[in-house]
């Protein structure tokens, strides 16, 4: 019941990274037209990117994370009997959420610091922080959730996921 | 605390998370926290607030932007009839090197590389159609599987490249002159490849057996026209950047738009190719983003303990010569490369090899190249290699087999990473000529 909200959640935030994604280049296309056409500029490309990127990765955390495609070492693991590589397995996602409740507690509080004291971006645009800093919160978070449904189902026997790193038309090396 | 003892107590640390088959990001992180808070006794709401800070401030970067864009290109690419149109038009031309059909392996993979930032996206794309019509034909097994291997780890050295994105974020040095710095060294090692398949066709009497019984591809223009989308592809995105209309970043926007209308135009654009390539996208960037954002916490902490400097004094007092210690860091990169991947071996060793190799006399983007062919490497070594992985599910032979395969690809990549150590204007003519004529 948690694992499918939280897998839900997840596909929808990888949804809403893609929409981000998709508005990434869109907005680069434009700067490109706007210098090369009108020598103009939308002047907040550098800016608006920045947030994107960030957006979209940690929107991306907790799908990804579902879906095996963060890099592991699975020498050890895959030679372990399946008892203590289950345990190990747990283990792993509880330091994995623990770490992430510390980085999203502080993360956080400096969301609500740049809410409370409407800090503004350095920029033409003065963007309130909060606003792309929260979608880095919710990726964050969607990211504890899916570690902790993770733990539980592997604790409750579900069947080790590999990554699948090697199909499709991956960036790593 | 002396500096081996901090070394030490890092270099066990990450062994122990890695090992222990904890996702990469979250291991070099635990690194991080467990150093800070028991070596350097930083009290948590330091630690955390530190790390909050940096990881927000590593992942809004305009530069990391051409990553998620580079991947989308390619896995909109990967999606199309690109490996077809790849032997097709490849075959008929390469037919008459000795060697023959081995070569679309070798060309294909350099082609592909050039609209590709990954080593396995490269492989399984030029895999997927050339070796089963090399099986069908009869050409050896091994040379078709070690070829493939070897060739597609050239998606890492010939731009755009993810790697080297991320090498030159960290490293600080111009992703622009580091992708002009891999292709040369790209088409030196594609072009040490191809030799040894011709001496190999021409002086081993088995497969010079299996190559006589070939039939000559006669040469049409139809053939050709398959190879077209790719090279308008390459000729977009690098025609953007070297004639300075674009940063890397707006040249993998200009690649996104050209491929589509390329899958568009070859009437290949589906709603599902767009949004599976999209979602890949997204995914695999976060994870590559993901270890940028931990490499960059690392980085830190590495350098609260003075690690990089204490480090540089130490083997600067062994008075070892610049070659003898890219000796010994290109052995060491290769024992790194038989258990981890090249992203993560980047991010890991860079805080502690690049001061290291810089106050040698070396330049940061000749490093560079060096250090994506020692990744290269990492891609064909067993236990943990990609590409093996790759040819494995493509071939259905065990790892050990495709290793051994794989092998002489491996010799004569090392050979590559002599000759770019005794020659580094292989690596830096192309982009001081670039420098030179802006």
């Amino acid at each position: 019941m948690l694992g499918q909200i939280t897998d839900r959640l997840s596909q929808s935030a990888a949804l809403l990274a893609c929409v981000i994604l998709v508005c990434m280049v869109l907005l680069i296309l434009l700067e490109i037209i706007l210098r090369s056409a009108f020598s103009s500029s939308t002047y907040v490309l550098d800016e608006f990117v920045g947030y994107g990127v960030a957006a979209m990765t940690f929107l991306s955390f907790a799908a990804a994370l579902k879906d095996g495609v963060f890099i592991r070492v699975e020498l050890v693991l895959g030679r372990l009997a399946p008892a203590p590589r289950r345990i190990i397995e747990v283990i792993s996602c509880l330091l994995g959420g623990g770490l992430f409740v510390i980085l999203t507690y502080h993360f956080g509080k400096l969301v609500f610091r740049n809410f409370d004291h409407h800090v503004v971006s350095n920029s033409i645009a003065a963007i309130p922080l909060w606003i792309p800093q929260s979608f880095v919160l919710v990726g964050l978070v969607l990211l504890i959730l899916q570690f902790i449904s993770l733990a539980f189902q592997i604790a409750m026997g579900a069947p080790f996921k590999g990554h699948d790193g090697i199909s499709g038309g991956g960036g790593h090396g | 605390m002396d500096e081996i003892g901090a070394t030490l107590i890092v270099l066990c640390l990450i062994f122990l998370f890695l090992g222990s088959g904890i996702w990469v990001f979250v291991g070099l992180i635990l690194v991080s926290f467990t150093v800070q808070f028991f070596v350097l006794d930083f009290p948590l709401v330091r630690i955390g607030s530190i790390a909050s800070k940096i990881m927000l401030r590593s992942a809004s970067s305009w530069e990391l932007a051409a990553i998620p864009m580079f991947i989308w290109m390619g896995d909109i690419i990967f999606r199309t009839d690109i490996s077809q149109r790849l032997f097709n038009g490849l075959a008929p031309l390469v037919a008459r090197i000795p060697g023959r059909l081995l070569h679309v392996n070798i060309v294909g993979c350099t082609l592909f590389a050039a609209v590709s930032g990954s080593s396995t996206a490269t492989t399984a794309t030029v895999g997927r159609i050339s070796l089963e019509e090399l099986s069908k034909r009869k050409y050896d097994p091994l040379l078709s599987v070690g070829s493939l291997a070897g060739a597609g780890s050239l998606g890492l050295l010939i731009p755009p490249s993810i790697v080297m994105i991320v090498y030159g974020i960290l490293a600080e040095v111009s992703i622009v002159s580091l992708f002009a710095a891999g292709v040369l060294p790209g088409l030196m090692v594609a072009l040490l490849y191809s030799t040894y398949i011709a001496l190999r066709a021409k002086f081993d009497p088995k497969i010079a057996a299996q190559m006589a019984t070939q039939e000559r591809l006669p040469i049409r223009v139809a053939d050709f026209l398959n190879l077209l989308p790719i090279v308008i592809l390459i000729g977009v995105v690098l025609g953007a950047i070297y004639s300075g209309i674009a940063t890397p970043s707006e040249a993998a926007a200009i690649g996104v738009l050209a491929a589509l209308i390329i899958a568009g135009v070859t009437k290949q654009v589906t709603l599902e190719l767009f949004t599976d390539s999209l979602v890949s996208a997204v995914k695999m960037s976060a994870m590559v983003i993901s270890l940028v954002i931990a490499a960059a916490l690392l980085s830190t902490t590495m350098g609260y303990l003075h690690l990089p400097q204490s480090v540089a004094t130490m083997i600067g007092g062994l008075d070892l010569s610049p070659y003898a210690l890219m000796a010994v860091l290109a052995l060491f990169y290769v024992l790194l490369g038989l258990f981890l991947e090249g992203i993560s071996i980047t991010v890991m060793s860079l805080p502690i090899t690049l001061p290291l190799v810089v106050q040698a006399g070396f330049d940061p983007m000749w490093f560079g190249v060096f250090l994506i062919l020692m990744v290269e490497l990492a891609t064909i070594t067993p236990p943990v290699g990609f590409n093996l992985f790759v040819l494995q599910g493509l071939t259905d032979m065990p790892i050990s087999r495709v290793a051994k395969a794989s092998l002489p690809f491996f010799l004569l990549l090392c050979l590559g990473v002599v000759l770019l150590t005794a020659f580094p204007q292989i690596a830096l003519w192309l982009p001081n000529l670039i420098r030179g004529s802006a």
